[in-house]
């Protein structure tokens, strides 16, 4: 629901402003300043009695049929602040108050008729005027929802896949570069892995009866021959892609490019296997960086089992990942333990310090960062009021 | 002091020979603010060959200086090269008080800080509402709280515009006067010879543009065209949606029932607007609607949807509300329909009583006095010394306050050399336009061409564009 909150001022605000009006005070300028709000009328009209308001006295005279006459009805401007209080032209007005209030302003004129929030009227106040109703219809945070603790460190997670398998893709590479690992034993791992979990993708597909994701088995088969072959055909080429550059620029780019694959990674899971704008941002980083880190190992084969690691990893994990969370919390969060754990005992063997600093970056996203979030909600404000542009409602009854 | 005629310079990107409300705001408020003994300077940026100095109707002085123009005839923010020229103007002009219009423009907050700098009193006019959520929004919000932290007064064209512009700039509300847009009614009068009796005629006249609910008028058109038989509709206006608009004509066969006359001069409103009987406004957003105003004063009856300042703009038996939905605009534009009929038994919904009740409302003297009593509030103020003027820029934000305080004071620097360079005793004054020879020859034009002795007033004469 939403809040209305009477003097809306935005507490940090008010402070400056109410400061600022000090100092001018303090610059000298007070007492003309006084003189200036002191509430009396300030405008002199030249034509005051001719143009003021739309004299109510003279169209009763000449209109004997007052009826349509709802101009001047403040309760209907009071009902206005709802937007669905539908307008009637045939509202009575209360014609005697009218009047009294007209003849309020020409004889007592400390008898001030109420001020309202209109412009085809002249009224007795000034145009810099500040009525208590200022600010009224401001709304503060109506559609913020809080989040809760558990649920957000729950959502953490799929940060958390998406940096351990970073990792351990980081890893692979540092272990293939040095040679404890050979081309031939990552391409059967990742290809019996991937096959593997090709299985279960479809088995749980005829289990679960998920029509949008019946693949087109042969049609898969044959994308994945035909990428295999590329990757094989060129590996001769890619491999010595980057003779000429130095190792360094090859380290940084792939450390930017693997920032970036972080940062415009699709980590809802709403789309399973079609990847849109920010999502093939991320691949294309990933698939940049395989390709630079692939071009300063050392044998053909190596290069064809990496980049093809590299392209289940990067391609068809996530998709994994994002339907595994779609069916099963639980499952999500076993992967996300195992790849952590994966990801640390494979960094331990080649850099403590790394894994410590690994360990330590996933507790803080699973842990500190929900707390972060939250404990910064409290600086949320969003304001809403009669200026925003409204929301055009259609129906599409025609279409 | 009350009586001592002021030198204003009006200051926005936003001018002739371009069209738009801001444009013949400024226009006309200037020509009235002439008539009231002033001397008006209008600064705006070069259009096309349309650079250097000219003079427009009555006396109307406008500076065209070269700029380059970056979108939406906005000019390149600059920051400090256009302080010399502004300068030259300001101290040629023996300017008194600088008017910046609009928070678009890049001159007017330029201006306002080089005027600042040479302690001179300045004003701003904000013309449209903008939201706070969207990056652009949040970037201009800033910009603006930079300009008007150290603006002597601001003056918003509805009260919603004020909430609005109070909260953007974090003003002290007692600092913003309200001061609605005018029309000049004697070009809008009604002409009940030039409707078609046949038919029930709505018009919409408006850029064609998101902004404006051309959305909901694609949507409301057929359901209304289906329901009562003797409606039709003038569209009048261009733009990127207009497309949807043709499309829904063709979908829905209503070529002979919806008529399209693309872009109005400004001119031809007027012509387009008698042709209706009710008036549809569907903008999503607007500040002040002059058009439904001009509208009411061609003795239509007004559908609009309830949206910003447009509820303060029109008494409600001229204008019917419509929620922006689809279902409530139908719903209104039905009530009215159902009025149209109703019109000729009342007296008080004749087109001739509305014109009239719109000219006491609205007119460009009264505007051109309200603004004057602002400017004369605000001349006699005491200047803040210099500390006082960064602290108010510092209080602006975090680091935005560091960078305002860094801006305003190499601007006060330049200021400096410049006066050093160019002293303010070697810049050569402008010769005063001589207003009451201009007049007496006009009238003495008048009375030899004999074409409108005593139809117009001397007023209404100069608020034709020269």
């Amino acid at each position: 629901m939403p809040t209305r909150i009477p003097v809306p001022f935005l507490g940090r605000r008010r402070d400056s402003s109410s400061e600022r009006a000090a100092v001018r005070d303090s610059a000298g300028s007070s007492t003309r300043k006084r003189n200036l709000f002191a509430g009396q009328p300030k405008r002199q009209l030249s034509s005051s009695t001719s143009a003021t308001d739309i004299a109510p006295a003279e169209s009763e005279k000449h209109f004997p049929t007052p009826t349509q006459m709802a101009e001047a009805d403040t309760s209907l401007l009071a009902a206005e602040s709802e937007p669905d209080a539908m307008p009637l032209s045939t509202s009575a007005r209360p014609m005697h108050d009218l009047n009294s209030q007209q003849y309020s302003q020409h004889s007592h004129p400390k008898h001030q008729r109420t001020w309202r929030k209109l412009l085809y009227i002249k009224q007795d106040y000034p145009d810099d005027y500040v009525d208590e109703t200022f600010l009224m219809e401001l709304q503060k945070n109506t559609n913020v929802q809080l989040y809760d603790y558990s649920a957000t460190a729950m959502q953490t997670n799929v940060v958390t896949q998406h940096l351990s398998s970073i990792m351990i893709f980081i890893a692979v590479f540092i272990e293939l570069y040095r040679g404890k690992l050979t081309g031939d034993t990552l391409l059967w791992f990742s290809s019996t892995l991937t096959v593997l979990s090709f299985v279960f993708w479809d088995c749980l597909n005829i289990f679960l009866r998920m029509p949008e994701q019946r693949i087109v088995r042969f049609n898969v088969i044959k994308g994945a021959l035909f990428i295999a072959l590329l990757l094989f055909g060129l590996s001769p080429i890619l491999r010595t892609l980057t003779e000429d550059t130095s190792s360094d620029t090859i380290w940084a780019m792939t450390v930017i490019l693997f920032c970036v694959n972080l940062a415009f990674h699709d980590y809802s899971t709403g789309n399973l296997t079609n990847i849109r704008f920010p999502g093939s941002v991320s691949l294309n980083a990933a698939v940049l960086a395989s390709v630079l880190l692939a071009s300063q190992l050392d044998s053909n084969l190596s290069v064809f089992a990496f980049l093809s690691f590299a392209i289940k990893w990067f391609a068809l994990f996530p998709i994994f990942r994002r339907y595994l969370k779609r069916i099963s919390v639980a499952a999500s969060i076993a992967t996300t333990v195992v790849i952590v754990l994966v990801a640390t005992a494979m960094f331990t063997y080649i850099s403590r310090a790394i894994a410590l600093l690994f360990v330590f970056s996933t507790l803080f996203i699973t842990f500190g960062c929900p707390l972060w979030l939250i404990w910064v909600q409290r600086y949320k404000n969003e304001i809403h009021g009669p200026w925003d542009e409204a929301r055009p409602i259609v129906h599409h009854y025609y279409h | 002091m009350h009586n001592r005629p002021l030198n204003i310079c009006m200051v926005s990107d936003f001018f002739y020979p371009a069209m738009g409300g801001v444009e013949s705001h400024l226009y006309n408020n200037s020509q009235c603010l002439i008539q009231r003994g002033h001397k008006v300077v209008i600064v705006t940026h070069s259009h096309g060959r349309r650079r250097g100095v000219r003079y427009l109707a009555g006396g109307l002085k406008v500076y065209y200086i070269p700029a380059v123009i970056v979108y939406s005839n906005a000019s390149l923010p600059t920051f400090f090269c256009t302080f010399p020229i502004f300068r030259q103007i300001f101290i040629r002009e023996q300017i008194d008080i600088v008017h910046g219009h609009q928070a678009f423009s890049t001159f007017c907050h330029e201006a306002i800080l080089h005027a600042r700098s040479m302690g001179l009193k300045t004003v701003f006019t904000d013309h449209s509402l903008l939201g706070f959520a969207d990056a652009s929004g949040i970037l201009l919000n800033k910009l603006l709280k930079f300009t008007l932290s150290d603006v002597q007064h601001a003056i918003c064209v509805s009260h919603t515009s004020k909430e609005n512009t109070v909260l953007r700039a974090a003003l002290d509300p007692q600092q913003v006067s309200v001061i609605p847009n005018a029309i000049i009614a004697e070009q809008f009068r009604p002409d009940p010879s030039a409707r078609d009796p046949a038919w029930i005629t709505i018009v919409v006249l408006s850029r064609l543009v998101y902004r404006k609910g051309v959305d909901l008028l694609v949507a409301a058109m057929p359901r209304i065209c289906q329901l009562c038989p003797r409606v039709r509709f003038i569209i009048g206006g261009d733009g990127p949606k207009r497309i949807n608009i043709e499309q829904m004509r063709e979908r829905h066969m209503l070529q002979d029932r919806i008529e399209l006359l693309g872009s109005v001069q400004p001119a031809d409103v007027r012509s387009v607007l008698v042709r209706g009987d009710i008036f549809l406004n569907t903008s999503l957003t607007e500040a002040f609607c002059i058009a439904i105003v001009e509208a009411a004063a061609c003795g239509l009856l007004v559908v609009s949807t309830k949206v910003g300042g447009i509820p303060e703009v029109l008494p409600r038996y001229m204008i019917t509300f419509a929620a922006p939905e689809e279902d409530h605009v139908v719903e209104s534009l039905l009530e009215a329909i159902g009025r149209v009929d109703d019109r000729p038994k009342h007296p008080e919904l004749s087109p001739e009583y509305f014109h009239s009740q719109v000219k006491k409302m609205y007119s460009w003297q009264d505007v051109a006095e309200r603004t004057e009593h602002v400017y004369y509030k605000i001349v006699g103020l005491e200047e803040p010394p210099l500390i006082e003027r960064f602290r108010r820029y510092y209080g602006c934000g975090l680091v935005a306050g560091k960078l305002f305080c860094l801006v305003a004071a190499i601007d006060f620097l330049i200021g400096v050399v410049l006066a050093w360079f160019w002293p303010r005793a070697q810049i050569e004054k402008a010769r005063s336009f001589d207003y009451a020879k201009y007049h007496a020859i006009v009238t003495e034009n008048r009375l030899y061409h004999g074409s409108s002795v005593g139809s117009e007033k001397q007023s209404s004469e100069p608020l034709t564009l020269g």
